[in-house]
Formats: structure tokens, C-alpha cells, sequence
């Protein structure tokens, strides 16, 4: 943990109670169960994972918008996991959220600039006058005209609603945006516009992220550093050059193998290992390596004995008995 | 497989949408396309160009206020644009049947699964209600649902997503069509799930010989599955060809900038460089009704001349088989 890191995520879980348990005891959803992370000043975290996975759900427990069961969470160094009422509010300028549904996060009946306006209407950061000027300036700084703040959301396509967000993101100047799956509901052409701005952004404002995304392809393009989440847990974590040349977790090897480019020969995917199978329920998670039973690898020791996060040197960390043991069905990998 | 007669032929089609203030606007534009029995053919391009409009216009299922204005759909050698509504009963889930993007809301949440694919089959080949059920469980099996004949009469919110999307499938192929739409049927699952789905789908078009039309904006997709591509924008097909050679030789520029703006993967060795830069499309398709001039691209294309912005372009032939609606292909072939 250095003084470089604008987020600190310490033994996070998020447990949900979904009600009784026919026999007794309490049913636990384990969204999210302990994962450590820390994002270094003006750069990109990714999380990559399948839905349900939690990667979502450690969204939202950074923007305290899930209730934190366990674990803390710093942002520069504040303690914002234990923050309550008008301290919470007042932090939440430093850090702001892009959501996925860009048709779902507007108001409809909010003009554009009122819609960018509000993070500091909701803070009272400046005067009216300069709040409409700041509305502008973010609105060009996320490639609109300074005009369409006069529009409402109907009016803007999917991709100009997604930059309307980021720009609301911007609003308030903060440090750090966690970013929900912010591209997967725009088209590739606009996709790119969107991951392009991202990009430009950070350079410009030193701004750090958390994104969260399914699509390697587009985290490793985007993340300096990603973890490869499965049902609650980090099974690896590795500066983001180091994962995608050396991946070394069966989980991480499988969501490679199912990835498609436009490059690839007709029929690909009857030639790789594909993962068989769906992951099982956050309720009961199993007692040993939660990918077990998907595991072409798994052996008995992975059914009963938890696999902790080894460390393989540079910030590569595996969660699996036999890392580095194993033969990496992908061929691209074996290389390396 | 080239001298096989196309099992679905579109020939200049053209669909209208009626306004509220009573004009016509056209969002489909002399569309033809050509799919092979037993192939897939893979239709591309993002929101709004036109491609779930074909499909909807193949299974005569426009929504109110559109038209078939011109053209033809020949299934088999029938003209279905003409076909009466009792005959495009017969013709939905016999011979084309259609899956749709989000499996929980296209199948009905109150009816088991088994009873939704026996309907199926009842309806259209007038099975009994055993045999019915008995054709529900082989389907089932076929799509690969562990314990068929328990999971019969089990409703949709007991499965997954990719379960879902199984049960689509098996619905979908219950009554032996030849050819199944699959609009985006993968875009709402995971990746890992999406992979068994089409090592599924090539399955069972290896067993059955179904011909395959594939709705989809993901390239990816469409090299892993599809014999041939047609690509849409804004309401026209600008590009058509066997899909190894669009994918390599992608001559339309529209075509090219959905190839570019696509992230790739990058592993191993290659990963070491990070991700090269992602060139995108500048702008956006041009709204409904205010189609520009001349080729609807030309706003965004990086090649447009005055000829571009006054004048359509026609289908020039790039190679056996691949054609592109544009001006520019056609210098740059010939230079």
C-alpha cells in the first residue's frame, strides 16, 4: 500500500440475508467475500467477471450504495465505508459512478445541463452561474456541444446519454469514477468512442477508475490493473500486461478461450476447451475452490481446501492450488 | 455449396414506416440477400440499420404502422410477401421459426417449458398431447438440459439465462424448420455461456441441415459461425459476401471501421505491447427520415467526395461472390 493510492479496498464482503432457511439458520447471499484491492493514482482497475459474479456489487459498496458487511474502504485517506448522513454526502464529490443503462440513469424530464448540474446543486459547490458554467465546460470535455445542455435525454443517442453520464461523473471534479459495465450497452462504433473518451479524460484530469466490464478485449484495453472475479472472490489479480501474457488461473484461461475476434477461423470454439456447466449459487458457496466443480483441473484438495491469493512476483496473484503447475490449454499462452 | 439453390431469396425489398403525421418513412431499402440451405448467414450492423426489420419482415411479424412496400421474399420458390395470413401460420415455426435476444421475456413466466415447445409441436404438426410431451423431452435432450424429463415441468424463472436460451433454441427447432432468425441470441448471456451456445447451435445444424440467419452487431460472432455476411447500415445492404472475405478483405470503409473499432484480444507474447489504439467511426447513423443524400455513409466516412454526398452508390463486385455499395471501392479496384 503505497501513497500513490487514491482507493484502498480492505477484506471486503457484502452479505445479503434473503430470509429463512427451510430446517433452520438464515440463507446468505455471499455477494461479495472478501477481496483487496488498490488503485493507484490515475489509473484504470478492472474487475472482469460473469454476472453474478459481484463485480457490480463492488461497485456499488465503494459508491456505498450496498450496505458493506465487513471490510473497509479508503478513499485517498479517508474512511469512507464508516461515513454516515452530511459527511457521507459531502465525500461523495470525490468519487462519482457511470452506470451501464445510459436510458436508465438520466431523469427524462431534466434538461441535460440540470441533469450535469445536479452532483453540485446536491453539494452546493459554487453559485448557480457557475454551475451552469461548469455544465458547459464538462459538456465539451466530454465532446458535446455546449448548446445541448438545453436538450432533454430523449433527444441524445445511446452513446451522447453515455457521455451526458461521465460528464455528470465529471461535474464535481472528483478522484476516482467507478464505471459499471459503462460500454456494454452501446455498439461497437460507439463503444469505442466512449473507451477513447475514457482514456482521453484520464489524461487530461489525472482521473483514476474502477471498471467494470465482461469483455477482456475491452478491459484489457482499457485497465492498467485487473482482477478475474468468480462468485465473490478475486482467483487472479495481475498488473493487466502480466495477466493477459501470463494468465495462470483455470477460471481466467476458460473466459479467454470463449472470446471471439473477427480474426478467428470459422468454428474456433469447438477446438478450445470450453467451460461446461454455470456457476453455482452465491447462497451456499462451496467449501473449497468456489470453481471446483467447473474445474477441469480440480482434484480433491480443491473440493475441501480454500485456495489462498499466491503471490507469483510483479503483483501477480493466483487463487489456485496448482497455479503455475498447470499447462495452460490456450497455445498463445504456453509461448510465454 | 455455391450451386445449391438459396433456400430464402430477398430481392429488393423495401419496408415503410407510417409517421403520426400520416407520411411514409423508409427504413429498409431495396434489400436483397440470398441464404443457402443448411448455411449461416450472418447479418450485421448496429441499432437502428434495419437488420431486426428483416427479419420481422420475413416472418411477415412488422410491428402496426410498417409496410412491405416492394420487393420479394421467396421461401423455397413461394413468394411469401403474398402469402395469406393462414399460410404464414403454417409457414411460422414449420418452416421458419425465430429466436429471440432476451429469453425472459419471450417465454411465457405462467406455462412449464414443456408445455411451451408441446405447443409447438401440437400446433403445427398436430401431435397428441402425449407425443407432445414425448417430442418436448427429445428437444430438450438435444439442447443439452441435464434431466430433460424432470425439468419438463419446470417453469422459465427456475433457469438460468443460458438455460433460457436452450429452451429457445429447443422451441425454436421442436418443429424441424429449415430455416430459424436468431436475433442476437447471445447478447444478454456470458461469454462462456455464449460459446456452449454456439458450439450448440453448429451442432445442431450439422444434425438437422437448418439454414441460419444470424442477427448480431459482434464480429466475433460472425467469423465463429456464419458461411456468409450481409452488412446494414441505415437501412441498406452496403456489403455482401462469403464471410472469409469480408472479414479479411472488408472493402465498404463502413465495413472497415466496424473491423477497426472492434477491441481484440491480445494474449500471450502479444500482450506484451498493451492494446493498440482503437479507431472509431466519428459520429453517428443518420436518423430516420433525415438520410442524408447520396451515400447515407458519407457524413462519417473519411473518404466522401462531392460525388459521395449527391449521388447513391450501386453494388460494385469486389470479388466472387462480394459486393459493396460504395463510390470509392470501385476506384480503388480498378487503380
Amino acid at each position: 500500500m503505497s501513497a500513490d493510492d487514491i482507493l484502498k479496498v480492505n477484506g471486503l464482503k457484502v452479505h445479503y440475508d434473503v430470509g429463512r432457511k427451510p430446517g433452520g439458520g438464515r440463507r446468505i447471499v455471499h455477494a461479495v467475500d472478501g477481496v483487496d484491492f488498490n488503485v493507484t493514482k490515475g489509473t484504470c482497475f478492472g474487475i472482469v467477471g460473469e454476472s453474478g459474479s459481484g463485480k457490480s456489487t463492488i461497485a456499488q459498496a465503494i459508491m456505498r450504495l450496498a450496505p458493506i458487511t465487513e471490510g473497509s474502504v479508503f478513499l485517498g485517506n479517508q474512511q469512507i465505508s464508516g461515513l454516515q448522513g452530511d459527511s457521507l454526502r459531502e465525500a461523495r464529490q470525490k468519487f462519482q459512478m457511470v452506470f451501464q443503462d445510459p436510458f436508465s440513469s438520466l431523469n427524462p424530464r431534466k434538461k441535460a445541463r440540470a441533469a450535469i448540474r445536479e452532483p453540485l446543486d446536491l453539494l452546493g459547490i459554487g453559485d448557480p452561474k457557475h454551475r451552469d458554467e461548469v455544465a458547459e465546460e464538462m459538456l465539451t470535455a466530454v465532446g458535446l456541444h455546449r448548446d445541448a445542455g438545453r436538450l432533454f435525454p430523449h433527444q441524445f443517442s445511446g452513446g451522447q446519454r453515455q457521455r451526458l453520464c461521465i460528464a455528470r461523473a465529471l461535474a464535481s471534479r472528483p478522484d476516482l469514477i467507478v464505471c459499471d459495465e459503462p460500454v456494454s450497452a452501446l455498439d461497437v462504433a460507439i463503444q469505442a468512442q466512449i473507451l477513447n473518451l475514457l482514456r482521453q479524460l484520464q489524461a487530461d484530469m489525472g482521473l483514476s477508475y474502477v471498471f467494470i466490464s465482461h469483455d477482456l478485449a475491452v478491459v484489457q484495453y482499457i485497465c492498467d490493473d485487473v482482477a478475474v472475479m468468480y462468485l465473490g472472490e478475486f482467483v487472479e489479480k495481475a498488473p493487466v500486461g502480466k495477466l493477459f501474457a501470463e494468465a495462470k488461473h483455470p477460471y481466467t484461461w476458460s473466459l479467454m478461450s470463449a472470446a471471439l475476434s473477427p480474426e478467428s477461423e470459422r468454428g474456433t470454439l469447438a477446438k478450445r476447451p470450453l467451460l461446461g456447466g454455470e456457476p453455482p449459487s452465491p447462497t451456499n458457496p462451496p467449501p473449497g475452490c468456489r470453481f471446483a466443480a467447473r474445474c477441469p483441473f480440480a482434484t480433491d484438495r480443491c473440493r475441501t481446501e480454500k485456495p489462498s491469493l499466491r503471490d507469483f512476483g510483479s503483483g501477480h496473484r493466483v487463487a489456485c492450488h496448482f497455479a503455475g503447475e498447470l499447462e495452460p490449454p490456450i497455445p498463445e499462452l504456453k509461448a510465454a | 455449396m455455391t450451386d445449391t439453390a438459396p433456400f430464402l431469396e430477398i430481392r429488393d425489398l423495401s419496408v415503410d414506416m407510417k409517421t403520426e403525421a400520416g407520411s411514409m418513412i423508409r427504413v429498409l431499402d431495396n434489400v436483397s440477400l440470398e441464404i443457402r440451405g443448411g448455411t449461416t448467414m450472418g447479418i450485421v450492423g448496429e441499432s437502428g440499420c434495419g437488420k431486426s426489420m428483416t427479419a420481422l419482415a420475413i416472418m411477415r411479424l412488422l410491428p402496426p404502422g410498417f409496410e412491405i412496400t416492394s420487393g420479394q421474399i421467396v421461401l423455397d420458390g413461394e413468394d411469401i410477401t403474398k402469402a395469406s395470413d393462414a399460410r404464414m401460420r403454417q409457414l411460422r415455426g414449420n418452416d421458419i421459426s425465430m429466436i429471440f435476444q432476451e429469453p425472459m421475456t419471450s417465454l411465457n413466466p405462467v406455462f412449464t417449458v414443456g408445455e411451451q415447445i408441446a405447443e409447438a409441436v401440437r400446433q403445427h404438426q398436430g401431435l397428441d398431447t402425449a407425443k407432445a410431451e414425448q417430442r418436448a423431452i427429445e428437444m430438450l435432450k438435444a439442447v443439452q438440459i441435464p434431466g430433460a424429463e424432470a425439468r419438463l415441468h419446470s417453469y422459465p424463472h427456475e433457469f438460468s439465462g443460458g438455460m433460457r436460451q436452450r429452451v429457445m433454441i429447443a422451441m425454436a427447432l421442436a418443429c424441424q424448420p429449415r430455416l430459424i432468425i436468431a436475433d442476437e441470441p447471445t447478447t444478454a448471456l456470458d461469454v462462456t455461456v455464449q460459446a456452449q451456445i454456439f458450439a450448440l447451435m453448429r451442432e445442431l445444424q450439422e444434425e438437422t441441415g437448418t439454414a441460419i440467419m444470424l442477427i448480431t452487431h459482434d464480429l466475433g460472432a460472425v467469423a465463429e459461425l456464419a458461411d456468409d455476411v450481409a452488412v446494414f447500415y441505415a437501412g441498406w445492404r452496403i456489403e455482401s459476401g462469403p464471410a472469409a472475405s469480408i472479414l479479411r478483405h472488408a472493402s465498404h470503409p463502413y465495413t472497415q471501421g466496424l473491423m477497426s473499432c472492434t477491441p481484440r484480444l491480445r494474449l500471450g507474447k502479444a500482450a506484451a505491447g498493451g492494446a493498440a489504439d482503437l479507431r472509431e467511426i466519428a459520429g453517428m447513423v443518420p436518423q430516420l427520415g433525415k438520410m442524408p443524400a447520396g451515400c447515407r455513409f458519407a457524413p462519417r466516412c473519411v473518404l466522401a467526395d462531392d460525388r459521395c454526398r449527391s449521388q447513391v452508390p450501386g453494388n460494385v463486385d469486389i470479388r466472387k461472390g462480394h459486393t459493396a455499395m460504395c463510390w470509392k471501392t470501385e476506384t480503388e479496384a480498378l487503380a
